[in-house]
């Protein structure tokens, strides 16, 4: 519990799961592991955890997931998953495929490796859970990931990612040298940025993204 | 069976007051449907005449096959169909215990799973007498009742009403989960954040008559506001177009509410020498008071 | 789980009735020896106040119970009780906001209706039956003995005549909307009726056919050839009515 607890203060729940991860907890009975969850519960603290630690563990008991990768999906959900704005002129499932597209171009979620279940991505964001599906479906379109039937949703092969990831680094420069002349032109950074996002809200609307 | 809940022009009066009038509503099975309206705007009174606490003055409803106005149907119904009213009030004298087996007795499909998983959740003590909790605690039990029956069918008036942030977003969040069981939920709310957050369908009454029927990601990809600086003189009517919901003219600025067509708007005003023409999206907040002000 | 809840939900009354009943009986078993001898000096005195059954009264124990109990005191407490026990139902929990959950359970109207009626039903009729168990144990207490036959045959009467006060605060209860208000209504309606019936009936004999504390109370002897049935059927007919009515208005009640 100690050393939990330990865990917690320095990495946050994501820390939490990925101790157990690797320290080979997951070949552990499915009790041990739902009694520890309950002590990881309250190290947490937060009701956002044993929130998610209660979908995780109830769809271990339900179907009989490998335990390793269940608790690697919640370490994916705590972290990579921002929960959406719907008050944002952004709609929700564009934001999360936004989201998604960009973990797995920085590698975040590694090629070949399981997003979460439709199910358990839309009860840890607490969105609708057909808004999960068309994300997964229209990223399945784009090539970005692969719905295998019966086994879930996995990211692409390599090829894509690293094509992207060279795409995403010529970016940065060209983002980094344009911010650069716009502060040289005497710009606050909120300026910038409401400047840029006027930009891609508009084009995304006008281009009528489907 | 695509249709779960089906209405056909479904109204109710009240001496002369016509409180709900030829409401055709359609709930299609699996989706989280919103059901917004202000106060008065007849959401209540058309629940009530669904679950069989009221008879429609005209009009046919029918859910799950079954039909609302006939007593023995619409039991059928209530086995397979929760509902929470608004009032959440439960029986004074029962403790939470009591009300647990007394409810249950009546749903062969009792999920026990869920009704313990909630009982810890929402933390909610056995032995207590419904008369000492307090009114939040009364809701998260009223939920229970409705959540742990079993239910293909959930129909809510605002579930949240009165939680505080953190049972608002477990609540939600076992709505959505129902949901991803294959669930069908119909809820009623004025927390329009909640709603675009879970919807996948908006319906809209407003006095009585239904302005709205459209799946929420068709409202927030086609309502638009548009903002035109015009520097001719410009009316009202010079923007009656297909789509244009409301225009507000203030001196060179042309401000409108747009729920389709948008590209014809913006040619019209480029024709009208605009000087910028800018397109925002609107939030459901937005779009819900537009929809319902100033209206007859 | 109906008649458990309609149980729950009375439970209270129906303690308070069975403790007044229990009190009021001893109280008059106890009486008794006060107020014989009181009694028979009133007979030697030429002048005293006499009613025409004092010396029944003073020979016979029974007739004093009866006469003080299931003709008089014990009734009014029991078509009280009566009257309590048999109010309230759905338009009762539409006052008190708890209509919008039982409406949601797959119950009919007349399954909600029905489960109440009977467990009122129920609790009335032992309530008449206390006495037939608490005075024939008190009255050793008096050196007196008292039939529990007699009592039980008494009660019978009371309860099954007396139904009709149930049925009546069973029918206003889904007439009137309002908490206590069907209770309040139900009671100023007797009050006034049985009081001045009553008046009436001491006078005139044909009313006591019509008179319904007069045939609840019945002989106080009762033997089979006494019971009158002719009487006894009338107000079952009413409660019957009372019951239809008030089934048929909770069907087409709105919420």
């Amino acid at each position: 519990m100690a050393k939990l607890r330990c865990c917690h203060r320095r990495y946050g729940a994501g820390g939490i799961i990925a101790a157990l991860h690797f320290s080979n907890f997951h070949e552990r009975r499915l009790s041990v592991i739902k009694k520890s969850s309950k002590e990881i519960g309250l190290v947490v603290g937060s009701v956002r955890g044993e929130l998610l630690l209660g979908s995780v563990y109830n769809r271990l008991s339900a179907s009989n997931f490998a335990l390793d990768s269940a608790v690697a999906l919640f370490y994916i959900s705590a972290t990579v998953f921002r929960k959406p704005n719907p008050a944002s002129g952004i709609p929700i499932y564009l934001q999360i495929e936004e989201q998604i597209r960009h973990a797995i171009e920085t590698g975040a979620l590694a090629p070949g490796g399981q997003l979460p279940s439709i199910r358990s991505l839309a009860e840890t964001l607490v969105i609708n859970p057909h808004t999960v599906a068309r994300v997964y479906r229209d990223l399945e379109g784009q090539g970005a990931i692969e719905i295998r039937h019966g086994l879930g949703a996995f990211v692409a092969e390599a090829w894509r990612e690293r094509v992207r990831t060279d795409e995403m680094r010529s970016a940065q420069k060209l983002v980094r040298t344009v911010v650069r002349q716009l502060k040289a032109l005497g710009l606050e950074e909120d300026e910038i940025r409401r400047l840029v996002e006027a930009e891609t809200v508009e084009h995304e609307l006008v281009a009528g993204r489907p | 069976m695509d249709t779960i809940l089906e209405t056909e022009k479904l109204s109710k009066r009240f001496g002369g007051f016509e409180a709900v009038s030829d409401l055709n509503l359609r709930v299609r099975k699996g989706s989280i449907c919103a059901f917004l309206g202000q106060n008065g705007a007849g959401k209540t009174t058309t629940l009530r005449m669904l679950l069989g606490m009221m008879r429609p003055s005209q009009g046919l409803g029918r859910i799950l096959g079954f039909r609302i106005d006939d007593e023995a149907e619409s039991v059928r119904i209530r086995e397979r169909v929760a509902f929470v009213a608004e009032d959440k009030r439960l029986y004074d004298y029962m403790t939470v215990q009591q009300i647990l087996r007394f409810t249950k007795s009546f749903f062969s499909g009792w999920r026990r799973d869920r009704e313990s998983e909630l009982l810890r959740r929402l933390d909610l003590p056995l032995g207590c007498k419904i008369r000492k909790l307090s009114k939040g605690m009364r809701t998260k039990l009223a939920l229970l009742l409705a959540f742990a029956r079993g239910s293909e069918f959930f129909i809510l008036d605002e579930p949240t009403e009165g939680l505080d942030p953190v049972a608002t977003e477990m609540v939600l969040q076992i709505v959505v989960s129902l949901a991803s069981e294959g669930a069908t939920v119909f809820f009623s709310s004025h927390q329009i954040a909640e709603v675009e957050q879970i919807a996948d369908h908006i319906l809209m009454i407003h006095k009585g008559k239904l302005v709205l029927d459209s799946p929420l990601d068709r409202i927030k990809d086609e309502y638009r506001q548009v903002q035109a600086v015009i520097h001719c003189p410009v009316q009202n009517r010079d923007f009656e177009l297909d789509g244009v919901e409301r225009v507000y003219v203030d001196g060179p600025t042309v401000s409108m509410i747009v729920s389709h067509n948008v590209d014809a708007v913006m040619d019209r005003a480029h024709k009208m020498n605009a000087v910028s023409v800018e397109v925002a999206p609107l939030t459901l907040k937005e779009i819900f008071l537009e929809t319902v002000k100033g209206r007859p | 789980m109906l008649l458990y809840k309609a149980w729950i939900e009375s439970r209270w009354r129906f303690i308070c009735g069975a403790v007044a009943v229990t009190a009021l009986s001893i109280l008059f078993v106890r009486l008794h020896p006060i107020l014989i001898p009181q009694w028979q000096v009133a007979l030697q005195d030429p002048y005293a106040y006499k009613p025409r059954w004092l010396p029944l009264g003073v020979s016979d124990y029974r007739f004093y119970i009866w006469h003080f109990l299931f003709d008089f005191r014990l009734q009014n407490l029991w078509v009280l009780f009566a009257v309590v026990l048999g109010f309230g139902g759905l338009l009762r929990e539409h006052a008190n906001g708890t209509a919008a959950f039982s409406l949601s359970l797959p119950v009919t109207r007349n399954r909600w209706f029905i489960s109440r009626v009977l467990i009122a039903f129920l609790e009335t009729t032992v309530l008449a039956w206390i006495p037939a168990v608490v005075v024939p144990i008190a009255s050793v207490s008096v050196g007196q003995s008292y039939s529990i036959g007699q009592g039980f045959a008494h009660g019978l009467l009371m309860a099954g005549v007396g139904s009709v006060f149930v049925g009546l605060a069973a029918f206003l209860s889904l007439i009137l909307r309002g908490e206590y208000t069907p209770l309040v209504v139900t009671l100023a309606m007797l009050a006034v009726p049985y009081l001045v019936l009553q008046e009436w009936a001491r006078r005139v004999s044909w009313a006591r056919k019509i008179d319904i504390a007069h045939v609840m109370a019945g002989a106080w002897l009762l033997t089979w050839g006494d019971v009158p049935w002719l009487s006894i059927a009338m107000v079952c007919l009413l409660t019957v009515l009372f019951l239809g009515l008030a089934a048929r208005q909770g069907r087409r009640l709105e919420f």
